[in-house]
């Protein structure tokens, strides 16, 4: 693969990533802004993911149309294109997908949400309400809820170490002007990438592109970047929550590499091994012997080191430390050889689920922003042989330096009846 | 990509042909419904890790082992009475992971030794459903639209887990036989040699079983005005399905103008939907609002469903605020202008369906698994298009009367329980 091409847009560096995909009658456009969690402060958390809701609210372009939906849904309501937004750790990514004829006023919203944004606090408390309803939905979720604290608890001063929605209480203390700042700092033409891909010509696409977005101009300032190591950790870390519950929950935290080295592949086949299956390790000692009801664990990609965890549901009335001991005297245990046809068939899996998941425009953008905001996204066609590549040694390697007192942090849920 | 539907009396089969994919995606899917007992519930959820259990050559270590190892999956699940089997390969390995299918399906091993196993893992997972409150709300709705008898109730989670640790290997062994014996809706994507192959293996699997005739339960209750409602302390918001039940058919000449209003009061997955624009934009009280029919096939009679989710201290007036606009549909109708975008955004829909092979497919096997041809899937398109504005609000007028609905909601309910109860009281 990959057969996508980068240009830039010599007036303000944007970025352009196109890739062709004839005879469909559909193209994904999709505008990721290299700001998400990692660049918030502390009383801040959860910033960058209001301000994605934001920019589905009129802008100023739209205003002086009369658009009082938004320019982004009104596009939605007179076309039926599917759009949406998400927001990440080192990323906020916004996408339509439409009829290709469609190409040039997805690009007109896009252009004219990167500079016309409307933030009041009149505009902002009803979407902070539903940012509050959504935080709640996530929080209702014992998993989510112990996942948060391990994360404060594994990370004592990278930005890591809060959720993307960030916490209730900052949610509520947002002003208008918080964001605005926000949004100067980073929504950007040179803090941008915007992937075209579908059924068009790249000539078509760029002179859209150029149209649109060619006459934003980068703010003088620098873009603010935190640079920040995260302190040694010298011991094991523990996270305890009780809530009136019968889920029952210990999850295993370990700090694995960024995305999308070799490690991070690794990692993801060594989560694969442990918990993916019926034939996983940990399902068939845990779930197929009664004493948890699931296990499931994979890394999910961030551009530097963070926090994964092996999650369990544990079965009424099992104690979480006897499964804790049970979970990491097994993974202690395992050689090379108990591992390896587990590695061999996780491989086939990865590599028969990267030809699915290029097998639609939505899709191979969904894939490629991860790529983007690792800032490697020439990565993107090299996956399969780097996938091919990884030994049972390396997996083997991954656990045994995974699961160590000093690069664990682990959480009970304990439900309270 | 050319399309065909093939059907025979104990199978259709359903192919989108992509000889340039490599790889392939097929479906199968079986109804077996014909009474539902407790017991039939229980042995339902329990059939899908049974029949993954190995066979009479391979353990069931061994079976996952060999399919995992092809880089493809085999996943079966049971929904509604309906038995899924999805198989999904790269072209180069479909031709041995459809051997270890028909391996699974002709010579399964329900072995007694994987049975205490099952047991035991079902138990543990319908423990952890009990806190599942936006399955829990949808299950109350249903169980006030639907009799004890009809595939759409649900058993009292701890009266299944008795009938998990209560059945036997001859219960899942029956169930098998009605799996092979019933008839097989099929769909697949793939390059043409494939299709063939997976039409060559239907044949060869149904001329082994010949094809019973049953009788099917269907018990639809009258629409009631109440609240059915469950406490799950654990949660933070409360969810809800508000819904009713509609006397018809899938092929009663109101279904689609009434699909076409509940698409424009709450279009599923978009900000479109009047609910979405009124409850959650406007008014703040949801992250999430939508609507559809559901339930419905060419015998049996399906319902409308709001589905969303308030904070408990914004609970009454979330549903106030629903219920404004249900309302309103009721008493106003859809507009002209209405009618004219969501024709343009249902016809949008299924242009962007060519974005994807996999989209195509499940469109289609959705189509098939109702019993439409090619020709009957291309005049309910064109009846869509053609719909009047009459028509719709005719049947709006007809079927959504507010004071027909039920409110089904499980979440920490009980410091609100009081307000909602006497909220449906007074809808009229």
């Amino acid at each position: 693969m990959s057969g996508v091409e980068e240009y830039v847009l010599k007036s303000n560096g944007l970025r352009v990533l196109f890739h062709h995909r004839p005879e469909t009658g559909v193209v994904t456009s999709n505008i990721t802004y290299l700001v998400g969690a990692r660049d918030e402060e502390r009383g801040e958390t959860g910033l960058a993911h209001m301000l994605e809701h934001m920019l589905f609210k009129p802008t100023t372009f739209d205003i002086k149309k009369g658009i009082t939906a938004g320019g982004a849904i009104q596009f939605e309501r007179d076309t039926g294109c599917s759009l949406n937004a998400n927001t990440w750790k080192d990323r906020t990514t916004y996408y339509f997908s439409y009829p290709t004829s469609h190409l040039p006023r997805a690009m007109e919203i896009e252009a004219q949400r990167m500079t016309g944004v409307v933030l009041t606090d009149k505009a902002l408390d009803p979407e902070r309400n539903n940012v509050l309803s959504e935080f709640d939905m996530y929080n209702g979720d014992p998993g989510f809820a112990l996942s948060v604290q391990m994360c404060g608890t594994a990370f004592h001063s990278h930005p890591y170490g809060h959720e993307t929605i960030g916490y209730r209480e900052d949610i509520e203390d947002y002003t208008a002007k918080k964001l605005e700042r926000f949004y100067r700092n980073y929504y950007r033409p040179d803090n941008a990438v915007l992937m075209v891909i579908g059924d068009v010509d790249a000539a078509t696409a760029l002179t859209h592109i150029k149209n649109t977005f060619g006459h934003i101009q980068n703010p003088a300032t620098p873009i603010p970047r935190f640079s920040i190591k995260e302190p040694k950790q010298e011991s094991l870390r523990r996270v305890f929550i009780q809530r009136p519950s019968t889920t029952n929950i210990l999850s295993i935290g370990y700090l694995h590499a960024g995305f999308p080295s070799e490690q991070w592949i690794a990692g993801v086949i060594m989560a694969d091994v442990l918990t993916a299956g019926p034939e996983s390790i940990l399902h068939r000692l845990l779930v197929d012997t009664g004493k948890a009801s699931g296990v499931e664990g994979s890394p999910e990609p961030s551009s530097e080191k963070n926090l994964g965890a092996i999650n369990i549901s544990l079965a009424q009335g099992v104690p979480h430390t006897e499964i804790e001991h049970l979970v990491l005297a097994a993974i202690q245990a395992l050689s090379a050889k108990d591992i390896d046809s587990l590695v061999k068939k996780t491989k086939a899996k990865m590599l028969t689920s990267e030809l699915f998941s290029r097998q639609s425009s939505m899709r191979i953008a969904a894939e490629l922003t991860e790529y983007v905001s690792s800032g490697n996204w020439e990565a993107y066609g090299k996956t399969p042989d780097l996938l091919r590549s990884v030994t049972t040694k390396k997996v083997l390697d991954c656990m045994r330096e995974s699961f160590i007192e000093n690069n664990m942090t682990i959480g009970h849920f304990i439900g309270k009846q | 990509m050319k399309q065909h539907i093939h059907t025979e009396a104990n199978y259709s089969l359903a192919t989108i042909v992509a000889d340039k994919s490599r790889t392939v995606t097929a479906y199968i899917t079986v109804d077996i419904h014909k009474e539902h007992t407790v017991a039939d519930q229980a042995v339902q959820i329990m059939y899908p890790d049974a029949l993954l259990s190995g066979t009479d050559k391979k353990d069931r270590e061994a079976f996952l082992y060999a399919t995992n190892l092809l880089g493809g999956s085999v996943g079966v699940s049971v929904s509604g009475s309906c038995v899924n089997i999805s198989i999904k390969s790269t072209s180069e390995t479909f031709a041995k992971l459809l051997k270890l299918v028909e391996e699974m399906l002709l010579t399964p091993a329900f072995p007694n030794t994987q049975l205490q196993r099952i047991r035991d893992t079902v138990t543990n997972e319908l423990h952890e459903s009990k806190e599942d409150s936006r399955s829990i709300a949808h299950e109350e709705l249903l169980n006030t639209i639907y009799g004890a008898g009809d595939r759409k109730y649900s058993y009292d989670i701890d009266e299944t887990i008795t009938a998990v640790k209560r059945s036997a290997a001859k219960q899942l062994r029956s169930l098998h036989t009605d799996v092979l014996t019933q008839a097989w809706i099929c769909s697949i994507a793939a390059p043409q040699a494939h299709c063939d192959l997976f039409k060559k293996f239907i044949q060869k699997t149904k001329r082994l079983h010949s094809l019973q005739m049953t009788t099917a339960i269907h018990q639809q209750k009258p629409p009631k005005k109440t609240a059915a409602l469950k406490d799950v302390p654990s949660q933070q918001n409360i969810d809800f399905s508000i819904g009713a039940p509609l006397p018809f058919t899938l092929h009663h000449p109101d279904y689609i103008p009434l699909s076409f209003a509940i698409t424009v009061l709450a279009i599923p997955g978009s900000f479109a939907g009047r609910l979405m624009d009124t409850v959650r934009a406007k008014d703040g009280l949801t992250y999430g609002i939508y609507g559809q029919l559901e339930g419905f096939s060419g015998t049996e009679q399906g319902y409308w469903r709001i589905m969303t989710f308030f904070a408990p201290d914004k609970a009454t007036q979330g549903l106030q605020a629903t219920f404004r606009e249900i309302s309103k549909l009721y008493k106003k109708g859809i507009t002209q202008d209405e009618l004219d975008k969501f024709k343009i955004i249902l016809s949008t829909k299924q242009t962007l369906l060519g974005d994807s092979i996999a989209g195509q497919l499940n469109n289609l096997h959705s189509y098939n698994c109702h019993g439409f041809t090619l020709q009957e899937i291309e005049e309910r398109k064109a009846k869509i298009t053609s719909l009047t504005l009459k028509e719709v609000n005719d049947a709006v007028k007809l079927y959504l009367d507010p004071a027909t609905l039920t409110i089904g909601g499980a979440g920490p309910i009980k410091a609100v329980q009081k307000d909602i109860e006497t909220f449906i009281k007074s809808v009229q």
